[in-house]
């Protein structure tokens, strides 16, 4: 395998590392995969996560990219007047054109923790290059079986009762100060209407993308149970072409070695699917009240 | 500003050149990251302060060592004797690369450790800066899991953590570390030293004291900031520190 440092965009302004499989595996079948930021971390991923990916999957045949969005990691800020969700769908739009014009590839997979979901799952959606998703920690949404599996057991504790009613107030500033916030951070997470990605998602689905959505313990303020995903979006005809897990040992960040190790697992089990084979369905459900 | 891969063939380092963007660059700048967490808090301010020394005339070459960022190796592949052999590979990069006369080296945390223990740089050395060094590596290690231990348990296993915040640990690494103390740590010889201290750094006197006592010219660059190196709570966030950059430029340009 070879990594190779890259620079390119407009005025060569953004910084990446492609790996390059060994000859033997490199394949003109398979899409290949690009790496978006997680957060305002660099291109490495949190933990050397996307390295450990990258290296991963080239060992399985993908060329792989791992790059800065402008303004973060090593990458010069953009030098126009995009808002910054914008830019990086621009960005990353900008490096499948480099791998097309290098490599000659015509199909890429996306992806990312977290924003680096969120920007891979924007850019699917604008941009018919895209035929696959590996959505680490992406957009979620509380459901009733969501709050049933979250509350349940506690309400037959007295403690958190009391806990209950401090977070409350707390809770009614929040929203307000949360949405100051986001006038002046343009890097702040912004999750639309679930309706919204439901519509976006089933166009992704219907020209027959592949995702993987992962999520971790990490988000368990919105995310309790595998199931929880197709009752998210209740009307999606999903084709089979989504796999959903759930890691509830695991951090938002993956910190634990094991944990990521097993993350790299699954990813290379699912990337299976652009050799030929068919993308299993999410795992089956223990007791899971409501969805 | 360049990004490539360097060292050698089998075992490639990361690293990224800044030309200088006036005068011929006589004197370049050679920067050597921490590692672990600490090289992702500090990532951003080390690139831009790489882009403002080449906007000042100074070459400059950052790099990733070995099992951190970019590089070759798994984070348990890396040590303080692959890191000081790393760091000399880096200088010779920057030589070859940028024709300097001289270098300075600034070292930040684990880096500044790993900078002040070479025994020979392969070209003139202006000066060493030490940014908050780790100088006593039992307590480092110790520092290091308590704040493993706040934010994800305990990292123990069979006498020794096998991983800390994220990051794999040979046991290689760890015995240095329990050995490294201020006192007994090699010292580059015949080398000017600079001490960048912020507020997190409690032996800077004793290293001051080490360094004039090893034959070493030393000065002092204080900040009254504070960056959180231990702090559990500071884990995750990133560090830009515009007091200790201004002071680092305003140093580097004056030798």
């Amino acid at each position: 395998m070879i990594e190779r440092a890259v620079s390119f965009g407009s005025g060569h302004a953004l910084v990446g590392v492609v790996n390059e499989p060994p000859g033997d595996l490199s394949s003109d079948v398979r899409p290949a995969v690009v790496f978006l930021n997680a957060g305002l971390l660099n291109r490495a991923g949190p933990h050397r996560m996307y390295v450990t990916l990258c290296r991963a999957l080239a060992a399985e045949g993908f060329h792989c990219l791992r790059f800065d969005h402008g303004g973060l990691g090593d990458s010069d800020r953009r030098n126009d007047d995009l808002p910054y969700a914008a830019g990086v769908v621009e960005d990353a739009r900008e490096a499948m054109d480099y791998l097309a014009e290098t490599y000659g590839f015509e199909s890429f997979v996306l992806g990312g923790l977290c924003s680096g979901a969120d920007h891979s799952f924007l850019t699917a959606c604008e941009d018919q290059r895209v035929v696959g998703g590996i959505f680490l920690d992406w957009y979620a949404y509380r459901t009733p079986g969501y709050y049933l599996r979250h509350y349940g057991p506690r309400m037959l504790r007295f403690g958190p009762w009391l806990r209950g009613v401090g977070r409350a107030f707390r809770r009614i500033r929040r929203p307000l100060k949360e949405a100051a916030q986001r006038q002046v951070d343009p890097y702040a997470r912004e999750i639309p209407a679930a309706a919204e990605v439901e519509g976006r998602l089933q166009a992704l689905l219907d020209r027959e993308a592949q995702l993987l959505c992962v999520y971790t313990g990490g988000q368990d303020a919105l995310f309790n149970h595998s199931t929880q995903f197709l009752k998210m979006f209740p009307g999606l005809n999903d084709g089979g072409r989504i796999r959903v897990r759930y890691l509830p040992w695991a951090e938002h960040t993956f910190p634990i070695v094991a944990h990521r190790q097993e993350l790299v697992d699954l990813v290379l089990e699912w990337s299976r699917v652009f050799s030929g084979e068919p993308a299993a369905k999410e795992e089956p459900a223990s007791f899971s009240p409501g969805g | 500003m360049i990004p490539m891969y360097f060292g050698e063939k089998d075992r490639p380092l990361f690293g990224v050149y800044h030309h200088p963007e006036k005068g011929v660059g006589a004197h370049a700048v050679l920067i050597a990251c921490p590692v672990g967490h600490e090289y992702v808090r500090v990532h951003r301010m080390v690139r831009n302060l790489a882009v403002d020394l080449s906007r000042k005339g100074f070459p400059t070459f950052r790099f990733d060592f070995t099992g951190t960022g970019d590089s070759h190796g798994e984070a348990d592949q890396g040590n303080l004797d692959v890191w000081r052999r790393d760091l000399v590979l880096a200088a010779e990069e920057l030589k070859d690369t940028s024709g300097c006369r001289e270098i300075t080296v600034v070292g930040i945390r684990l880096g500044a450790t790993v900078a002040a223990m070479v025994e020979r740089y392969p070209c003139p050395v202006e000066s060493i800066i030490l940014w908050d060094p780790v100088l006593e590596g039992k307590s480092h290690i110790e520092e290091l899991t308590r704040q493993h231990r706040a934010w994800l348990g305990d990292p123990q296993e069979n006498g020794g953590p096998t991983e800390l915040l994220g990051s794999a640990i040979s046991p290689v690494l760890l015995q240095e570390l329990r050995e490294l103390t201020l006192q007994s740590m090699p010292l580059t010889s015949e080398v000017p030293f600079v001490l960048a201290a912020s507020q997190d750094l409690s032996q800077g006197g004793a290293l001051v004291d080490r360094l004039k006592g090893h034959g070493n010219p030393i000065e002092s660059l204080l900040v009254s900031d504070k960056y959180g190196w231990e702090d559990p709570q500071a884990v995750e966030t990133l560090i830009m520190a515009p007091n200790m950059v201004k002071k680092l430029m305003e140093r580097i340009g004056a030798a």
